[in-house]
């Protein structure tokens, strides 16, 4: 068994990136990020290399939705049922878009992955929980919701009330 | 990949702002369908190029870009035989069974029999 083991980033870099990114679309200021249509609408404009999917549960297995790369080819693949709901603006599939795109951003482009055999990795050194704090930081912006509820944070950045919960705990905790 | 059919279908939704969900709609299919035709994975659905141009309005430039994509990216065409005199029938399976085996003269032939006014032009 082997994992991937991507370059180094903690949560305050993975933090940067996901403010620099609002920054760059003008909605450093909005808890609401529209992360359907990034991924689907602005992303294939900044990149001509990139496109979004929708693929049948036949093709993806259990899978919620993957980033693909194909020589300098990159697509983001979401499994029907997860775009069906992320369309509906439900908190948990829009995570699953918005951890794809982390994928895309941290790990797809950068030809930087290799393979690790042996201990577990450490976590700032894993591409699936940088991935995951991606979306959490992208949709849940630290600077806009110290004060917020949990019930404010899960209607108002769109996200499930376990990641709201979560983010504020961490967001609380001084992380 | 997007064929050249799917990337215009791209810039369309682009342009009115939609997601694939919203154009699929609009075709009464689901947005994995779309997706497939728009790779290539699935063919184009015959009766997409008027729908998609009645849906978005698409002026006669546009029909006629729609059109040349359809064209460009179709992976199987469909001939009608109903209703179709025996010889014509005969000569339409003929080339559909022997299309892969056709010679570079044959094609150049059958190219200049079917696109003779482009030829003339040319000798002109």
């Amino acid at each position: 068994m082997h994992s991937f083991k991507a370059p180094p980033m903690k949560r305050a870099d993975v933090r940067q990136l996901a403010l620099k990114l609002r920054r760059e679309l003008g909605m450093a200021d909005r808890l609401w990020f529209p992360i359907l249509e990034f991924a689907e609408l602005a992303l294939p404009q900044m990149d001509k290399n990139y496109s979004f999917e929708v693929v049948e549960s036949s093709e993806l297995g259990s899978s919620h939705g993957l980033t693909e790369r194909i020589d300098n080819q990159i697509t983001i693949k979401i499994r029907d049922d997860i775009y069906d709901r992320a369309y509906r603006d439900e908190g948990r599939d829009r995570g699953t878009v918005a951890h794809e795109v982390g994928h895309y951003l941290m790990h797809a482009k950068s030809p930087a992955l290799h393979r690790h055999f042996g201990n577990s990795l450490r976590s700032f050194e894993d591409p699936e929980w940088q991935a995951k704090c991606f979306q959490g930081e992208l949709l849940v912006p630290k600077h806009l919701v110290m004060h917020m509820s949990v019930s404010d944070v899960e209607r108002l950045c769109g996200v499930s009330r376990d990641a709201a919960e979560y983010q504020l705990q961490l967001y609380r905790a001084g992380k | 990949m997007a064929t050249k059919f799917g990337n215009l279908l791209r810039e369309i939704r682009h342009t009115h702002a939609e997601l694939l969900k919203d154009m699929a709609d609009k075709l009464g299919v689901s947005p994995a369908f779309l997706s497939a035709v728009e790779t290539g994975k699935k063919s184009i659905p015959a009766g997409w190029e008027s729908s998609i141009a009645k849906a978005y309005r698409l002026d006669a430039m546009e029909c006629e870009k729609l059109r040349t994509a359809i064209d460009q990216s179709a992976k199987s065409v469909s001939i009608d035989l109903a209703h179709q005199s025996a010889e014509r029938r005969g000569v339409a399976v003929a080339l559909a069974r022997q299309f892969d085996q056709l010679s570079d003269t044959q094609l150049e032939m059958i190219k200049k029999s079917l696109f003779v006014t482009t030829n003339r032009k040319k000798d002109m």
